[in-house]
């Protein structure tokens, strides 16, 4: 008996020896190299992962433009997602545990992130043998921001097109019905939302918790981005809007429309999807949203009727029930805001995934291919012409309405792109809702003049910023709540504390890469 | 091996093979796993590049994390919060299971007793999720509490009601289900007692105060020892789903503290956040052995 008790017991420590070794090896295959010598002809299939789409997986896979894709490039592409939500700590565990993706669509924080975890592939050789297209039509500026130390690890997908879209939109039926204006000032914004208050009843300005920084009202204070070039004493240095020497100017202005009562209570626990309803249902007059939110607020509205028959009937046809407020005036009275730029996803390959790197550069080539003979991404983009959109020399790429709602999620499946061409492609999706197209092209008038960029948008990854980055961002976000509600009584204290815990190191790399560029 | 234990043994050794899945759970799910305390350590480690293992031992030994958790007030902070939170849970919700236990075996209906613990059971079964999407919507600035009573409270973003809200909550998801050992416990006290009870004339306060809780006192005050050696865990999922910037200061708990500078939205500090879970595992073992300790002396009764 008790032999067999040891032998049992013997059997069962071996087991588990057997596992822990079993584990300990799976982590130590890290040496694969890039295959250079693939037949092309012989496709693999590719397992390819993105972002959250909102959407099922199956639904992803089964999507028109998913398949479109397929036909054009030859590859079958297996998609996966990452959740909506903690989607970097998902992807950090799956390529711990070496999920086999061939290729990962990741935001720049992401891509920064796994760059200093180490974990992507240097593409320099790979791209030059498999990806001419790639190389020619993505811009020596958009490389620069995936490089570092001199090697190549993404593929950059530029923004479609530099826009200016965190504007406060106003409810116009209620400006309208108690004879307001869009305001000017902060002293105009203060007593719109005063007299709206007190004439409907209603708390009038809401928004949700991932805004901090309404650019629209902080540019009164001359903060436009949350990186940005300042001169304090005669040096030029670029700060964090925390940091900013306005900063206390705009939370006070925001603490006393705070404590007014003119902003909604919890907006630091808001939803987007909340705030839309309550601007939609007429529970708050004013929303600071983004630009890429109006088709919904719209569609909002219709629901509960806020918008009639006769609203419709504009002249162009098109539903005019809001108003846009892009920027305040600045202290010279000037109008400057924040204009967005820089790369909305980046493609990169795990480095134990090297081996197959070649045929996701092809496939990637051929997505971004658009020349006379195969227009590619034309086609994935807008799809196909005379079915999806027509084209003339005045008016450039219209949308034809009954077909290009299948279009919607083409961006999804964009994997890098063609900059020489997209902004054109891309204006022709943004035409397909009117009331965005209105919107958009009544916020970019003078884009040139008004707008200013976002230092860190244009950031190559650097180790000691993508360190720091997200906890002085939660710092700051959190903190900028407080502040709403409390006031800047403690300020300085919070500031110090932002700086010890990584606010001065980040500025400094970001000084450093930005003073030298 | 002494002598008597020795025949000890050969005569229960056929026992011992019962306990032998037992031991290799506990070995592999809780022992192993404390190799990893020696992360709280280490520097900064690329575990996705090279695993565990390897990355483990390219790291550098420091006490950085430590120096850390002494100096910043802040985990002090969330300290005080997690054995805040605890300590009112046991005060307030410890009581209510027994409380309801003892009414729940005196109501006559078997029928409508059924009903009684079906009812107050269900929250248990619902995620913290729910439940907290459930209460900000009922608790919301402009929902149905605040416009039945005519007020305008924004119940989750005061860090004043945070722990009570907290508490409050907890109650209301658990109190049926922990009241379900004490039900189990009372239903096996000897009727005679209360036959003998009623003969004298004993009220039914007067029977629950001097037959029922005496008689379930032991079960009581296990209950109570094993609740205190959970005292350092405020209720992580619950905590993490309700707080907000405006209660983080008097909400912040060591366990989403944790999780925060590990996993979440600051994350990626793994030996920081081992170093507070260590910490935060020592002041537990203090508590429960001076718990047992204080319990031996003072009711003579432990759980070793």
């Amino acid at each position: 008996m008790m032999k067999k008790a040891t032998k049992f017991f013997s059997g069962a420590l071996a087991a588990l020896m057997a596992f822990s070794a079993l584990t300990a090896c799976d982590f130590g295959g890290g040496d694969s190299e890039v295959n250079m010598d693939i037949d092309l002809n012989q496709k693999i299939d590719l397992n390819v992962l993105m972002p959250s789409s909102g959407r099922d997986i199956s639904a992803v896979n089964a999507d028109p433009n998913a398949l479109r894709i397929e036909e054009l490039t030859g590859y079958d592409v297996q998609y996966y997602q990452l959740p909506g939500s903690d989607a970097s700590t998902s992807l950090r565990n799956d390529l711990t545990a070496r999920a086999p993706y061939h290729a990962m669509k990741l935001t720049s924080a992401q891509f920064a992130d796994q760059i200093a975890e180490e974990m992507l592939l240097p593409l320099d050789e790979v791209l030059d043998k498999f990806g001419p297209e790639i190389k020619r039509v993505i811009s020596d500026g958009s490389w620069d921001v995936v490089t570092v130390d001199g090697k190549i690890y993404g593929i950059p997908e530029k923004a479609s097109s530099d826009n200016i879209e965190n504007p406060i939109i106003f409810n116009k039926f209620i400006l309208n019905e108690l004879n307001l204006s869009v305001p000017m000032t902060k002293e105009e914004l203060k007593t719109v939302l005063q007299t709206i208050k007190t004439q409907k009843g209603i708390t009038p300005l809401t928004f949700d918790k991932n805004q901090t920084l309404i650019y629209p009202i902080s540019a009164a204070f001359g903060i436009y981005s949350e990186w940005q070039e300042y001169t304090i004493d005669g040096q030029t240095e670029v700060r964090f809007y925390m940091d900013a020497p306005g900063y206390t100017d705009y939370v006070d202005y925001m603490h006393d429309l705070f404590s007014s009562g003119l902003i909604k209570q919890d907006v630091q626990d808001k939803d987007a999807s909340k705030a839309l309803q309550e601007f939609g249902s007429g529970q708050a007059a004013a929303l600071a949203t983004s630009l890429w939110s109006v088709g919904s607020v719209v569609n909002i509205m219709e629901e509960n009727a806020l918008i009639s028959e006769q609203d419709t009937l504009a002249p162009d046809g098109v539903p005019n029930a809001l108003s846009y407020l892009r920027s305040l005036e600045n202290a010279d009275g000037e109008e400057k805001v924040y204009r967005t730029s820089g790369y909305t996803y980046i493609m990169a390959i795990p480095f134990y995934m090297a081996e197959n790197a070649g045929y996701v550069i092809d496939w990637i080539n051929s997505k971004l291919t658009d020349t006379d003979e195969a227009h590619n991404f034309r086609e994935s983009v807008i799809g196909e012409e005379g079915v999806h959109w027509t084209y003339t020399a005045r008016d450039g790429y219209q949308p034809l309405m009954e077909n290009f709602d299948e279009m919607n999620t083409a961006d999804y499946y964009l994997t890098g792109s063609n900059e020489e061409v997209y902004t054109e492609y891309w204006k022709a999706r943004i035409r397909k809702t009117p009331e965005m197209y209105r919107a958009w092209d009544e916020l970019m008038t003078d884009a040139d003049e008004v707008g200013v960029y976002n230092v860190a948008d244009a950031l190559p990854p650097i180790t000691e910023y993508s360190k720091n980055r997200s906890y002085i961002e939660q710092y700051a976000q959190r903190q900028f709540y407080l502040m709403m509600r409390d006031g800047t009584g403690s300020f300085s204290e919070l500031l110090a504390h932002f700086k010890a815990n990584g606010g001065t190191t980040a500025t400094n790399a970001i000084n450093n890469w930005y003073l030298n560029k | 091996m002494k002598k008597h234990e020795k025949v000890l043994f050969q005569r229960y050794k056929s026992l011992y093979l019962f306990l032998i899945p037992a031991v290799v759970l506990a070995l592999v799910f809780s022992y192993l796993p404390m190799v990893g305390l020696l992360m709280g350590f280490k520097g900064e480690m690329l575990i996705g590049r090279y695993g565990p293992i390897e990355a483990f031992l390219r790291a550098d030994w420091t006490f950085e994390h430590f120096i850390k958790i002494f100096s910043d007030p802040t985990i002090g902070k969330y300290i005080l919060n997690t054995l805040y939170i605890s300590i009112l849970k046991i005060v307030i919700l410890f009581p209510l299971p027994v409380f309801l236990a003892v009414l729940i075996a005196d109501v006559r209906n078997k029928g409508f007793s059924t009903f009684v613990q079906s009812m107050v059971f269900l929250p248990h079964f619902l995620s913290w999720v729910v439940i907290t999407g459930i209460f900000k919507d009922l608790l919301a600035v402009d929902g149905p509490i605040n416009s039945l009573f005519g007020i305008d409270v924004y119940w989750f973003g005061e860090p004043a009601i945070f722990p009570w809200l907290v508490v409050a909550l907890n109650g209301w998801k658990e109190i049926g289900y922990s009241s379900i050992v004490y039900v189990a416990a009372i239903l096996s006290i000897d009727v005679s007692l209360y036959e003998a009870a009623r003969m004298d004339g004993a009220s039914k306060t007067r029977q629950a105060f001097s037959i029922t809780i005496p008689m379930i006192a032991s079960t009581i005050i296990t209950m109570l020892i094993i609740r205190l050696g959970y005292l350092m865990e405020a209720g992580f999922e619950q905590v993490y789903t309700m707080i907000t910037p405006y209660t983080y200061d008097s909400g912040q708990i060591i366990g989403t503290y944790v999780y925060e500078i590990s996993l979440g939205e600051m994350g990626g500090q793994y030996g920081l956040s081992t170093a507070v879970g260590l910490f935060n595992g020592i002041i537990s073992l203090i508590m429960i052995v001076s718990a047992n300790y204080i319990s031996k002396k003072v009711a003579q009764e432990g759980i070793w």
